[in-house]
This record gives C-alpha cells, sequence and structure tokens, in this order.
C-alpha cells in the first residue's frame, strides 16, 4: 500500500509529462515540423481505444468469463482489415469536405443538414456518457485500491466528500487545456494526438511488465498459472470456453466502434496527417491490441488464485503487484491506467465538445442571432467557451452516471451500453458511403429509431429504478418489457437490444431512403462521398452558390469567426464593393466548416448569400459537366493517365499546382492540335483514294507514302508522351549495359542519313580513336542523340546545311556535340528551351514543330545515368547541344 | 494501393476468412478442450488466427502489391 500524497505525486508529475509533449508537439506543429507524421504514431493513436474497460475491464470479464474479453479486439483486428476501402475513403470525404467531427461526417453526407448534426450529436453524447462515468470509476476505484488511506470507494459517499467528483473536476481542467486551445483554421490537434500515442505507448508498457511479472515472477511461467487453474473445475470451464452468447454481438459492435465512437473518428480521421499512413497502421494496431491483450488471461487466473473470489477482478490488476510487495510495479500499473483514462477522456470529450459547439450552440446562436455585427473574433471566443462549457457538462454528466447506475455493474457491461449506442450510426454512416441513394429522410428515421430503441432496451435497463420495468413490462404489458420486446425471448440483454435496434434502424434506414427523393444539395453531396475514390472526382467540390454575396459581408463574417488575419488569406484582395462569385463563396464555406462543421458554415453563407438555394436541375447540370469533362478524358486514356499523376504530384505545393496546371492545359491543346493535324491530312488522302478509284498507281502510291508518313508523326508523338508520363513517374523500364559509345553513334548517324540527304544538309561525324565505354541504356542514348539530331535538322538553313557530330573523352567524362549552323538561340532561352511544351518557333515563320518533349526527355534520360544535356549558342551562329556521360571507373571496368 | 480489383477482393476475402475463423462454429472446435502443454485450445486458436492475420495485412499492404 502507498501513502495518498506518493500517488497524488507521481501522478500529477506524469500529467505534468503529458503537458510537456502536447506543448512541444504544438511548436513542433508551429514550425512545420510534425512529431506526429508516422505510422507508428498514427497508430498509437488508435489505441486510444485501449481505456481503462481494457486495462482492468479486461482481466474482471477474463476472470468472469473466460475469452468473452476478446471480441472486442478481433472486431477491430477484422475491420482494419477493410481500412483501404472504408477508412482511406472517409479520409479522403473528410479532407475535401473539411470535416471536424463524425456528426459533421454524417451531416454532410446528407446535404449538410444541421437537424442531423445535431441528432447525431445528441446521440453520441448520450451514448457516450456511461463510458465517461467507467473512465472515472476506474481511476476512483484504482486510487482507492492503491492508497492505503484513501477513502473507499461506496455510493453513498457525500457529493463533497466523494472522489470521484474531484477526478471528474479535475479530468474537465484538464482536456480544457488539452482540447480547446484555439479555434483554428484546421481542427487538429497535433499536441493531443502526440501526449495520446504517448499515453498509448506507457499503458501497454505497464501492462506487459505487469504481465511478465505475474507469469515469470509470481508464478514460474503461465503454464502453471493454466495448470494450477485447471484443478479447479469451476475455473477450468471458464477458461476454456468461450462462454458467451454475446460473442458475435461483441464482435460487430467492436468492429463498427473503431470508426464509430466520437474519440476513434477524431484520431482515425480528423487528426490524421496523411492518408498513406493507414498502410502501416492497418497491421500494427492490430499488433497492439494483440499485445495488450496476450496477458490477460493468464492475470485474471492468477487473481483468482491469489485474491480469492471476494475480490471483483477488475481490481487484480492493482492487487497483484502487492502479493509480492511490489510497490513500483503498483504505481506503474497505476500510471498506465491513469493513461488509459485520461487519454480517453480527453480526445472523448474534446470530440464531444466540437460536436456540441457546431452543431448544437452554434446553430441555436444562429438562430437567436445572436451576433448582430459582432466584432472580429468574437464568435470564434464564444465557440471556445461553449467548448469548454460543453467538456465540463459531459463529465459532469458522466460523474452523474456514475452515482445514478455506475456502482452495481461491472467496467465491461457499462462500455458495451455505449458502443450498442454509437453503432446505431453505422447504418448512416457507412451506408452513405456507399450507397448514393440514401437520403437524408431515410438517414434521419433510422437514426432516430436505433436510438429510441437503444435508449429503452440498453440504457433505461441500467438505471437501478428500471427493474420493475424490466420484470413486468410498463404497466404491466410483458411484451413491451426491455428485455423482452414483442417475446423475444432466449438471448441475453445486449444481443437482444443491439439486434432489435440495429435491425429496426437499417430497416427504417433503407425503406425510406427507397420511397423518398433526395433534393439538389443531398444528391450532390451523395455524388461526391460515394464516388470520392473515383479519379478525377477527388477532392472535388460542387460550387452550389450562385454568387453575387457582397464581399465586404463575407469578409467580415469569416473575421467574426477566425480572426482578420485568416479573412486577409481567405478572401485576398478581392475588392470590397464588388459582389464575390460562387468560387469565392464556396472556398469561405470550405474554410469556414473546418472550424464550425459543414452545416453550420453553410448556415452562416446562406445568411449572406440571400439567394433561393441551387435547383435539382442546376446541381444535375453542374453534376453532368463533371462527368462529361470525364468521359473526354477516358478518349485520351494514356494522357489521362499521365495528368492524373501529375495531379497527385501538384497536390504537394500549391505554388506548383498553379504553374503546372497551366502547362498541362497548354499541353493538352499542343497535342490536341498536333494529333489533328497529321489526322486530318491521313482523313483527306484516303478519303481521295476512296472516292478516286481511277488513280494512277504513282498518284496512290504517292498518297499512301503521305499516310504513312502522317501515320509516323502520330506514333512518334504518342510514344514522346509516354515516355515524359513514364520518366515523370519513374515508371521508366531502363535497360543499362556497357557498349561503346563511337559505334552506336555510327549507326545513329546512318539511320538518319537519307532524312540530312533528302534536306540537302552535310552531315559529318568526327569521332576519336579511342574506344569510348559508357554504361547507359543504348537504346535511350540513341534516342537521345536522334533527337538532337532531329532539332538540328529542323534548324538548318534550306541552303548550304551542316550538321557536325563529334565525339571526345576526357577527365572521366564521355562528351558528344551535335553542332548545327541554323540561326542559334538566344541566351535567355537557353533553359526555357529543355522546359516542359516549350516550342521553338520556326525561324522561317509558320507554326511551332513537335511537341516540345523531345529535349526534355532528352535531359532526363542523360541525367538519369549521372550526366547532363546543355546548349551552346548564340543567335546567328548555330546552336551546339552537347552531352556528357561518366565513364565506369577504371577499377570497374570490365 | 487499390488500383487493382483483385486487391480489394483478397481484402475482403481475407475479412470474412477471418469473420468465419473467429467464429462459432468453428471456435466450437475448441470448446473445453487444453492442449498437450496444459493451455487452454480456445485462447491458442485466437490468438494464433489473429496473429495470422495481421501477417496477412502486413503482407497484403507491402507497397506495390
Amino acid at each position: 500500500m502507498l501513502q495518498s500524497e506518493t500517488i497524488i505525486a507521481v501522478a500529477l508529475g506524469y500529467v505534468g509529462l503529458l503537458f510537456a509533449i502536447a506543448w512541444y508537439g504544438d511548436r513542433r506543429a508551429a514550425t512545420g515540423r510534425s512529431l506526429i507524421a508516422s505510422p507508428f504514431v498514427y497508430a498509437l493513436s488508435l489505441a486510444v481505444y485501449c481505456t481503462a474497460w481494457t486495462f482492468f475491464g479486461s482481466v474482471g470479464l477474463a476472470a468472469e468469463s473466460g475469452m468473452a474479453f476478446l471480441p472486442t479486439y478481433l472486431g477491430p483486428t477484422l475491420m482494419a482489415v477493410l481500412w483501404p476501402i472504408v477508412l482511406i475513403k472517409m479520409l479522403h470525404v473528410a479532407r475535401a469536405q473539411r470535416i471536424t467531427s463524425i456528426a459533421d461526417f454524417i451531416a454532410a453526407r446528407y446535404g449538410k443538414s444541421a437537424t442531423i448534426a445535431a441528432l447525431v450529436t445528441v446521440m453520441a453524447v448520450v451514448a457516450i456518457v456511461p463510458y465517461i462515468a467507467l473512465q472515472l470509476k476506474a481511476v476512483s476505484i484504482s486510487f482507492s485500491v492503491a492508497a492505503r488511506d484513501w477513502p473507499e470507494l461506496d455510493g453513498s459517499a457525500g457529493l463533497l466528500t466523494d472522489s470521484a467528483l474531484y477526478i471528474a473536476l479535475f479530468m474537465a481542467a484538464f482536456a480544457m487545456i488539452f482540447g480547446t486551445r484555439r479555434i483554428d483554421a484546421t481542427e487538429r490537434h497535433e499536441g493531443l494526438v502526440a501526449a495520446v500515442a504517448f499515453e498509448s505507448l506507457v499503458k501497454l508498457l505497464a501492462f506487459l511488465a505487469l504481465g511478465i511479472f505475474v507469469c515469470f515472477f509470481l508464478f514460474s511461467s503461465p503454464l502453471e498459472i493454466f495448470a494450477r487453474a485447471a484443478e479447479h473445475p469451476e475455473l477450468r470451464a471458464g477458461f476454456t470456453g468461450t462462454a458467451s452468447d454475446s460473442w458475435l454481438t461483441m464482435l460487430l459492435l467492436a468492429m463498427f466502434a473503431i470508426l464509430l465512437l466520437p474519440r476513434q473518428f477524431q484520431v482515425a480521421v480528423v487528426e490524421n496527417v496523411d492518408p498513406g499512413h493507414v498502410r502501416q497502421a492497418m497491421w500494427l494496431f492490430p499488433l497492439y491490441l494483440l499485445l495488450i491483450n496476450l496477458f490477460v488471461l493468464p492475470i485474471a487466473l492468477a487473481g483468482k488464485l491469489l485474491l480469492g473470489a471476494d475480490v471483483p477482478g477488475d481490481r487484480y490488476v492493482l492487487l497483484l503487484p502487492g502479493e509480492a510487495g511490489a510497490q513500483w510495479l503498483t504505481l506503474l500499473v497505476g500510471i498506465g491506467g491513469l493513461s488509459a483514462a485520461t487519454s480517453m477522456i480527453i480526445v472523448e470529450t474534446t470530440a464531444l465538445a466540437t460536436m456540441i459547439s457546431n452543431d448544437l450552440v452554434l446553430p441555436g446562436l444562429l438562430r437567436a442571432r445572436a451576433f448582430g455585427n459582432a466584432g472580429s473574433g468574437a464568435i470564434s471566443r464564444q465557440l471556445l467557451l461553449s467548448r469548454r462549457l460543453a467538456i465540463l457538462a459531459v463529465l459532469l454528466l458522466g460523474y452523474a452516471y456514475f452515482r445514478i447506475a455506475g456502482e452495481t455493474r461491472s467496467l465491461v457491461s457499462i462500455g458495451l451500453i455505449s458502443f450498442a449506442g454509437v453503432a446505431q450510426l453505422a447504418p448512416a454512416l457507412f451506408g452513405g458511403l456507399f450507397w448514393k441513394e440514401a437520403t437524408r429522410a431515410g438517414a434521419m428515421a433510422g437514426l432516430l429509431a436505433g436510438f429510441l430503441i437503444w435508449g429503452y432496451t440498453l440504457l433505461l435497463p441500467s438505471f437501478g429504478f428500471a427493474a420493475s420495468l424490466i420484470a413486468d413490462g410498463p404497466l404491466g404489458v410483458a411484451w413491451l418489457s426491455p428485455h423482452r420486446l414483442f417475446g423475444m425471448e432466449g438471448l441475453q440483454p445486449l444481443s437482444h437490444g443491439v439486434l432489435w435496434s440495429l435491425l429496426v434502424n437499417a430497416a427504417v434506414f433503407v425503406i425510406i431512403s427507397l420511397f423518398g427523393r433526395q433534393d439538389a444539395a443531398e444528391s450532390a453531396q451523395a455524388a461526391l462521398f460515394v464516388d470520392a475514390l473515383t479519379p478525377g472526382q477527388r477532392d472535388a467540390s460542387v460550387a452550389m452558390w450562385r454568387g453575387g454575396a457582397p464581399v465586404q459581408e463575407l469578409r467580415a463574417l469569416v473575421a467574426r469567426i477566425l480572426g482578420q488575419e485568416q479573412a486577409e488569406r481567405i478572401i485576398g484582395r478581392a475588392g470590397d464593393d464588388g459582389s464575390a462569385d460562387a468560387q469565392l463563396m464556396q472556398k469561405v464555406e470550405s474554410e469556414l466548416a473546418a472550424a464550425i462543421g459543414s452545416a453550420s458554415a453553410r448556415i452562416m453563407v446562406a445568411s449572406i448569400a440571400r439567394e433561393a438555394p441551387l435547383s435539382m436541375e442546376e446541381v444535375l447540370d453542374i453534376l453532368g459537366e463533371t462527368s462529361q469533362a470525364h468521359y473526354q478524358n477516358r478518349l485520351l486514356e494514356q494522357k489521362s493517365r499521365a495528368l492524373a499523376r501529375t495531379t497527385e504530384m501538384l497536390e504537394r505545393s500549391n505554388q506548383q499546382l498553379r504553374e503546372m496546371d497551366r502547362i498541362k492545359d497548354e499541353f493538352l491543346a499542343t497535342v490536341t492540335h498536333e494529333l489533328r493535324t497529321p489526322l486530318t491530312s491521313i482523313r483527306a488522302f484516303t478519303e481521295i483514294l476512296r472516292d478516286n478509284p481511277a488513280l494512277d498507281d504513282v498518284e496512290r502510291s504517292r498518297f499512301l507514302d503521305i499516310v504513312v508518313g502522317e501515320t509516323e508523326r502520330l506514333t512518334r508523338l504518342i510514344n514522346q508522351v509516354l515516355d515524359m508520363q513514364r520518366l515523370e513517374s519513374q515508371g521508366m523500364d531502363w535497360q543499362p549495359s556497357r557498349f561503346e559509345l563511337g559505334e552506336t553513334i555510327a549507326t545513329g548517324i546512318e539511320s538518319m542519313r537519307h532524312l540530312f540527304d533528302d534536306a540537302d544538309v552535310a552531315l559529318r561525324y568526327e569521332g576519336t580513336s579511342d574506344e569510348v565505354v559508357v554504361e547507359a541504356d543504348r537504346d535511350r542514348i540513341t534516342q537521345v542523340l536522334l533527337n538532337l539530331l532531329a532539332n538540328a535538322l529542323k534548324f538548318t538553313p534550306a541552303q548550304d546545311g551542316r550538321v557536325t557530330v563529334t565525339l571526345d573523352s576526357d577527365a572521366g567524362w564521355a562528351r558528344v556535340c551535335v553542332q548545327d549552323n541554323g540561326p542559334g538561340i538566344a541566351p535567355e532561352d537557353h533553359e526555357l528551351i529543355f522546359d516542359k511544351f516549350h516550342q521553338s518557333r520556326d525561324p522561317r515563320g509558320g507554326k511551332p514543330h513537335g511537341t516540345g518533349l523531345g529535349l526534355p526527355i532528352s535531359r532526363q534520360i542523360v541525367a538519369h545515368f549521372g550526366g547532363s544535356l546543355d546548349v551552346d549558342s548564340r543567335p546567328g551562329e548555330g546552336a551546339r547541344f552537347c552531352f556528357r556521360l561518366p565513364l565506369p571507373h577504371s577499377g570497374d571496368a570490365a | 494501393m487499390l488500383n487493382d480489383p483483385r486487391k480489394r477482393q483478397r481484402l475482403v476475402a481475407l475479412f470474412i476468412a477471418g469473420w468465419l475463423l473467429f467464429n462459432e462454429p468453428l471456435l466450437g472446435i475448441f470448446h473445453g478442450s487444453l492442449t498437450g502443454s496444459g493451455l487452454p485450445g480456445v485462447a491458442v486458436w485466437l490468438f494464433a488466427v489473429w496473429a495470422l492475420i495481421i501477417i496477412a495485412i502486413g503482407w497484403m499492404s507491402r507497397r506495390g502489391r
């Protein structure tokens, strides 16, 4: 037994450490070097799933009914398998829609409905209150077990002498400081996530330490524990069976809970730094769960064997170290339990407070027109205040539940009520994510029905005063008893309640959706959610505004919520006198949504827009345009793929984005134009051939030659586009080998000679007597040479054209130059010509040649083998393109 | 990682397999049994399947697969 002063000192010291971590995490985030940008931290933050329920309650449940504790962790493992299908989609939607909470997510799916947001918020708060009570109970128990002079817990303690109340108040203060520091344009809390990840590590290590201690110090090995437990028939029956007809129910509930609990949604979706982290976290997180459960059964059996039947199983974890006088371990386990409880409470209350302030308080205030002409940042301050009060309120509700209902029940049975409550969100959320036809009315009715049945069959019976209701049914109507609805017998209360509530919930949701209609806003949002991963549709947003709101008012609105600085950033230099276009209004709505939720953001912008909402036809038009553009993209599939890749790269930097976007457009125009020219002549000549069967053979073969030539031109063009794409995406299939450069050049020159002869341009090769061996892809180097030759040919004068190719080597480099006597290139253009899609004008006037891809491709090829490609030229004196390749080190020359 | 529909299908298949292996009636095979070394059969089965699923996820989520 420890002194309570020691325990309090250690607990406060530990909380101090958490503050330090959170502060450091926030500071790193502010300087752009995120502490949490790693799949490991992401997986650890997901482990906020393991609360005091896991830490104390699993052992308690294992002591009572064997493996029944396990489905709670097997469910999330199964869900993790589906993350690439489900979670990735949610992450993309949440990014595009700037989602701040699970209520926001569901509301946004159904046309940013403020009613749904409010309903989900209420449901989440009511469902989570028992769960919060569980944490308070666990912490309170652990203090009283660990400390000799701590008052033992009982429900009759006076309010002011009840330690759980002080723990609740302390937790509230803790969560307020962590979770509601400011209203942000991105509602993310890096410091908080860092602290939570750290706590996950601590609770895992503490539990593993206890497990090893029990298995190898209290007993000689886990086998001894099982052998001794097997001597007791009643123990043996417990730990060798699953002994739970709620097994399937718990598996299902846990599967939903891992994404639907507000805190899980918070860490998994809202706080996610990079969707790519899911790839690693989807096995790291189940591994964490496996490790933290590995010793549960041995510890439970050890408790049974050593502590006797009278001690509740929830307390084994804290009492077992004392059996061998290991006070340090009692303290470590206490810290682990405290970690489990505090991380849950901080994240859960922060998530709930965000929902309450964004989806209940703010719409209420808006309706009451509470901010007539509030000054800059005024709403922001009110929101912060409402979030802090919400945290306090949720914790006090949790405390109240603990006083009324928590005394008699075990940790796990309290937690399962909450799990069943949040599972009611599953049909609306997952249905909405994969089923486009799901309607707001269906979601609304399903949520409400499920929530009411859950409240009646699971929440209500958890209160002591409902005992007679359970036994006899309301007013003596037995078939309405919350545990035997419509006379359904033979199921445990949990399975019974979950079956009825989810069944009715899903049925109502589907039926009303099938027979109802969506309005414009709904079907637009439905498409954005369900098609979130369709290429091209990703991150798209449909502007639902016509435009026309006064810029001045928009600016004032943003300033009131996010402050003057953000208003400047978002609205920029748009003139205050003018009216905003649809895009600007969309941008304002999206930025506001990141702070106050999508439903509230829509209401606020609508209050300024003073316009009738878009009609169904208009929205369909907008969506139709998008999908038509899509179709055209698909026609030029390869090009579209290149564009998609480019687009992905663009996401990384905004600056690059705009520049590349412009280039992309030009490229599209150029390529389309270039494709059309040969196509036109091919068509013209083939039509001539078709319509004039009497053409003589000479004419005919001349026309056919032209057609063949134009076809070759098309092929070349497409090949170049493909090459560029492969180079950009690192998908080029390189085949490096060692070869003699001089010979390769001579072959290349011969293949081009007839073109030069045709154009009457003299082509000369000055090789070197040395053997120049390089290591590169021979075909690609030939391609570079041919490219330079073709360029030179293009720009030599019609008479007296001369092109000279030289090869020499020295100081570890081989150098190949192609010199022409054309018009030359102005110095300021020397780098420009290597830009993608840059096209030199034909000096003789006329249209540009080629795609402008030849030089950039050549440069990238040479660069791949460690070389460089440059130009040396002055106007009027011709141009000299030289590329250099490194010679292999003499030491490893073959 | 989901450009290839077969990758999605593999994940769904793993999910269904896990669901079946973690539930009755397969689970019932080990009900009440002890392994040779005295460990409870149900626990050994569940943890073994669990570990295999984690390995399978890890393997399927490798880059480029």
